[in-house]
């Protein structure tokens, strides 16, 4: 069987070397360059090589292939994969490319097949990849290793809780480990409602700035109150401005963080999901402190290291017309220097009554994603980060991360009973420079980098 | 959906009357373009009726023979509480993303009607968006073809239900600030 291979031409420069240096160093000042941000074909290139190929990837939610032959394309880094669920039941991800030239072979985003056929010679895969036939095919290819030409197959291709992620890494860790302790959060939701799905495909949107303002913006609650204040205006957001600061944000190591809102009461619980939705499902797998946190949680945020993240809160249209929880996932996909897509999924559980589905549904579309009033402001945001940190000025700025560390009120909490190493309120921004320092390692490290555990104390 | 010039109706009588349905139609989209153009928002509002549906399917790359526009999923799928939402979140002091507004020029053509009723008008148009945003000169095209319809009311045609066919499969703008 023909292995998948990451093709490493990159040597990096040594004035890029010693900026990515300086980013060690800025980070423990609780800086953060601007240059990171901006437009820079090497740091790129060295992102498409080094970072992506060997993170774990999101590549799609369980319930997308439900059926045998099912396909739907998905990106790791600009690379396109066919995500499917062959014939003989197993989930694969196989490299969308024909192994004679090169082409495509399969051109939609989704689909149901038993093979593919290359449009250019007519080379043909089973939909388990095994090359199976081709025209002329005795004079043309008598003699090959049908076994050994197949496509190429990502053999690190692993689920937790029904979400697919992919390595193309041989040295990287098991999923598990690379998710380490994000895991204990993510459970609160995922592991809770054991039978999400998906509603419908991801929506797709191009944003004029680069995929880290992906991550560094979607935890971040701190914008909120200014950039997204139009919606505590019209009395979209259920929890007010002076509410949204309480709850914490933990740093669960190897990139991940994790932000949570909770309330002082529970008149929001379960991020408003209906009591008796809830008590459908099993939280034996969870401890007392996850579903503590589960049964005070308004706003669950989590970012897994580099570009997935996942969100679960309640929202309303109008003040008058009780919240509805959303919950959705999401996906920031490099789409060349400067330029990324925004992939959003949003989730339902199988049980929800039609009503509450369309509703959940309903207030996803208007709020959050590529029609929703958050993202409008967001990309704003995004493209005049991008903008400033492409000048020439702008790139040899130092960005404040500060907060939670060297300035303001938040704290580390000492006896935090949950992994990793948790703060009270959601304004700091320690989790963000952790991320970044994660980033670094990555692109640094020629062997497979350190996964940096949650410090004991943060610095 | 669309259907030959002429099917059905032709004698003279008939092309006079689809000449004025067109007509009475096609002044109705291009002031309601103009509305949206020049960021009057509350009047365009105006012209929606209360039982409005606006909805933007997601569109994918599929096969020739598959439909390409995806029945359960949408960029956008509102009511008239979520364009008064959309609208009165327009009207605050920070709704950053369209302040300053993006720069929109809407073309609408290839217009074709059908009237099912006395009080109810079928029209199917193409539109073209010219969007630039900053002071940058890059722009987007976006394009899509809308089907609509119009109801008459006693202050006159009003926008019962638009569905905009887009012509893209990702988005080429981060999201959708403005009404198609
Ligand atoms: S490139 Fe696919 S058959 Fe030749
Ligand atoms: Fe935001």
């Amino acid at each position: 069987m023909a292995e998948l291979n990451i093709l490493r031409t990159r040597s990096v420069s040594a004035e890029l070397e010693q900026r990515l240096s300086g980013v060690e160093t800025d980070l423990n000042d609780g800086l953060v360059p601007a240059w990171v941000f901006g437009n820079d074909p090497e740091l790129y290139a060295l992102e498409r090589e080094r970072l992506f190929p060997r993170v774990w990837s999101f590549i799609g939610h369980v319930s997308e292939i439900p059926e045998p032959g099912d396909h739907v394309i998905r990106y790791i880094g600009e690379d396109s994969f066919i995500f499917i669920r062959s014939s003989d039941g197993e989930i694969r991800l196989l490299f969308n490319a024909c192994r004679h030239r090169g082409n495509q072979i399969c051109t939609v985003e989704r689909g149901n097949s038993k093979a593919f056929q290359c449009p250019y010679h007519g080379w043909t895969y089973a939909n388990t990849g095994e090359l199976t036939t081709a025209p002329a095919i005795d004079d043309v290819l008598g003699g090959i290793d049908r076994g050994e030409w197949g496509l190429l197959a990502v053999t690190r291709l692993e689920q937790y809780r029904g979400l697919y992620f992919a390595c193309l890494d041989p040295d990287a860790p098991s999923l598990a480990e690379y998710m380490g302790d994000a895991a204990y959060y993510l459970d609160i939701f995922f592991g809770l409602f054991d039978d999400l799905e998906v509603l419908g495909p991801p929506q797709r949107a191009t944003w004029p700035t680069t995929w880290k303002a992906g991550f560094d913006g979607f935890g971040d609650d701190y914008h909120l109150i200014t950039l997204h204040r139009s919606l505590f205006e019209i009395g979209a957001l259920a929890v007010p401005p002076a509410a949204n600061i309480l709850g914490h944000h933990i740093i669960t190591g190897h990139g991940h963080n994790i932000t949570i809102s909770i309330a002082p009461s529970d008149e929001i619980a379960y991020w408003g999901y209906p009591a008796e939705m809830i008590a459908r499902y099993s939280t034996k797998h969870l401890d007392d402190f996850q579903i503590d946190l589960m049964k005070r949680s308004r706003v669950l945020v989590g970012t897994l290291f580099p570009n997935f993240s996942y969100l679960v809160f309640p929202i309303t249209v109008d003040p008058k017309i009780p919240a509805v929880p959303l919950a959705q996932i999401r996906m920031w996909l490099p789409r060349g220097d400067g330029r990324m897509e925004a992939w959003v999924w949003n989730l339902i559980p199988a049980s929800a009554s039609a009503e509450f589905r369309e509703k959940s549904h309903l207030i996803a579309i208007r709020t959050f994603g590529s029609g929703g009033v958050f993202d409008q402001d967001d990309g704003l945001a995004g493209h005049g980060i991008n903008r400033t940190s492409s000048s020439v000025i702008g790139r040899s700025m130092k960005l404040n991360y500060q907060s939670g560390f060297a300035i303001g009120t938040a704290e580390q909490i000492e006896d935090w009973p949950g992994p990793g190493a948790a703060t009270s309120h959601r304004y700091e921004e320690n989790a963000y420079r952790y991320t970044f320092r994660q980033w670094v390692r990555f692109l640094r490290d020629d062997a497979y980098p350190e996964l940096i555990p949650a410090p004991r104390k943060l610095a | 959906m669309s259907e030959a010039p002429g099917g059905g109706a032709g004698s003279a009588v008939n092309d006079g009357a689809a000449m004025a349905l067109w007509f009475e139609c096609y002044q109705f989209l291009v002031h309601e373009a103009a509305l949206l153009d020049d960021n009057r928002m509350e009047d365009w509002l105006g012209l929606l009726s209360e039982d409005i549906s606006y909805e933007v399917p997601i569109r994918q790359t599929r096969h020739r023979t598959e439909d390409p526009l995806q029945p359960d999923a949408w960029h956008m799928k509102e009511d008239i509480a979520s364009m008064k939402m959309r609208i009165s979140r327009l009207a605050t002091k920070s709704a950053w993303g369209e302040d300053p507004p993006t720069r929109t020029r809407r073309l609408i053509g290839n217009l074709r009607t059908t009237a099912p009723d006395s009080t109810t008008i079928n029209a199917t148009s193409n539109i073209l968006v010219y969007y630039g945003r900053g002071d940058v000169s890059e722009h987007t095209i976006l394009a899509a073809e809308r089907h609509d319809i119009l109801r008459r009311s006693s202050g006159g045609l009003r926008l019962r239900r638009r569905e905009v066919i887009l012509s893209h499969a990702t988005l080429p703008v981060q999201s959708l600030g403005i009404f198609l």
